[in-house]
């Protein structure tokens, strides 16, 4: 499906209105180091791969790839979600991928309308069954609107949210699959959840993919439905007091530095990543993350930050109409 | 009857809520007119002539059917109109947009659209649904932003 072109139309993730102030000259990229933390863990880069499959006797191999790759940087990795695995206890080796990776941080997932229907006896258990570090609860009600059988109940959602995060072992993060969290959302989040994936509009669409999938006669109309990525880092910020994530369309190292250089604590990328595995399977995943970091340090280089501390530091300028939006939001203040 | 004004429609945006608490099916989408009638949505479709009007009321019933300063129910006329009826609007999406941006507005599909009324009703709800929007008076308030 994500050969069709599954992506936003008429919306960016408005990284591009984002301008960072160089930090004097440029550096030599030896001076510059790019690790960053996740819980008290050091990861190569401020990165982490989204998590994108399981549950079907061919992901493993998928996985597998990606986890291999993942390790060798210590970056982060998700996995689908563990909703098959849920009904199905027997697909639970498809996202098991910590046997082939022991010291990958590995970030579980489960549906937000499916906390409905699992207890948190239920949501451990699935994610001890393969070592989760993290469990990240996926919220999509505009890609549930598109599915001709999606959950169209989310009533009672946050709450749950807030028992599983208070009852399991794991920290847990929220994300959004493409159209972004709005400082209100983030707000209602603020003190229950460990941190925010904001999962921005700006890169696949996936009430574009259901589109597709379903030749839903409702689609089109909300194609670019979401709040791009940069904006969204921006209103979680405003109103969360924990780690932001930053993705949604991130695909070049400067698209990193600059969600760095907004607030978020690290970027999550799925549809590169995917293709450089589907292409050359876990060397190919190993030689896109090894371009990507290198692109971030020669990124950082030029603007003269020798740490992701002082990047995160940065100051940043936005151009219209981000820097308007931001004002109408109440997130930049009106002169 | 007014043109809607497609830079105001297409310059905002709707905010995206990530966790409604509400159900799709729970969305109501009725819509209470200053004239005393109820109309089980705020949708209508705009006749060329009263004739044609009251024909379009009988086929598709429950359907607002609006022309001049009339609105046509059931095969009947249900009453002068005082709110304004806004054609140019594209889909339940946009409709939502022209709710937003005036709540006494009544987006109008062509006649010729008539049938599509089912899909821009749902698209309707979906708006709301991803705006957390309950009914149509906290559509009205739900947090947009504007482009320029």
């Amino acid at each position: 499906m994500l050969e069709k072109n599954t992506q936003y139309r008429d919306k960016k993730t408005m990284l591009e209105l984002v301008d960072i102030e160089p930090k004097g000259g440029p550096i030599n990229q030896k001076n510059v180091d790019t690790e960053a933390d996740l819980l008290g863990r050091p990861i190569s880069a401020p990165i982490f791969i989204s998590g994108m499959t399981g549950g079907h006797p061919e992901t493993l191999e998928i996985n597998k790839n990606i986890a291999m790759a993942a390790a060798r940087f210590n970056i982060p990795m998700g996995v689908g979600s563990q909703r098959a695995m849920m009904e199905k206890d027997s697909l639970a080796y498809t996202y098991d991928v910590k046997k082939f990776a022991r010291e990958l941080i590995l970030i579980g997932n489960i549906g937000a309308s499916k906390l409905l229907v699992y207890d948190d006896k239920s949501v451990q258990r699935a994610l001890d069954r393969i070592d989760a570090d993290m469990l990240a609860i996926h919220t999509n009600p505009g890609q549930e609107s598109i599915q001709p059988e999606g959950d169209l109940n989310f009533r009672g959602v946050m709450k749950r949210i807030f028992e599983v995060s208070r009852n399991i072992k794991q920290p847990v993060v929220v994300k959004e699959v493409g159209n972004g969290i709005s400082k209100e959302v983030a707000a209602s989040l603020n003190g229950h959840v460990y941190a925010i994936d904001v999962q921005g509009a700006g890169g696949t669409t996936w009430i574009g993919v259901e589109t597709y999938r379903n030749k839903s006669r409702y689609g089109n109309a909300f194609w670019d439905w979401g709040i791009p990525t940069a904006l969204s880092v921006l209103e979680a910020k405003s109103a969360f007091k924990g780690p932001v994530w930053s993705s949604g369309g991130i695909r070049t190292p400067k698209d990193v530095v600059k969600s760095i250089a907004i607030g978020a604590e690290i970027c999550g990328m799925a549809k590169p990543i995917i293709s450089s595995e589907r292409s050359a399977g876990s060397d190919g995943v190993y030689l896109f993350l090894s371009k990507l970091i290198t692109g971030v340090r020669n990124e950082m280089a030029d603007l003269g930050f020798s740490s992701i501390k002082e990047l995160s530091n940065a100051k940043v300028s936005f151009r219209e109409p981000l820097n308007s939006i931001l004002k109408q939001r109440r997130i930049l203040k009106q002169k | 009857m007014k043109r809607v004004d497609r830079s105001m429609i297409d310059g905002i945006q709707f905010v995206h809520c990530a966790i409604p608490d509400l159900a799709l099916k729970d969305t109501d989408t009725k819509y209470k007119l200053n004239e005393g009638v109820t109309l089980p949505h705020p949708i209508a479709v705009n006749a060329a002539s009263e004739e044609s009007a009251l024909e379009l009321s009988r086929s598709i019933s429950d359907t607002p059917i609006a022309f001049d300063k009339s609105i046509f129910i059931n095969g009947k006329l249900s009453c002068s109109l005082k709110s304004s009826y806004l054609v140019g609007v594209r889909d339940g999406v946009e409709a939502a947009k022209a709710i937003r941006l005036d709540s006494k507005a009544i987006p109008c599909m062509d006649a010729s659209e008539a049938q599509d009324l089912d899909i821009w009703i749902t698209q309707l709800r979906i708006a709301m649904f991803l705006t957390n929007s309950a009914n149509l008076h906290e559509l009205g308030n739900a947090p947009i932003y504007k482009m320029k």
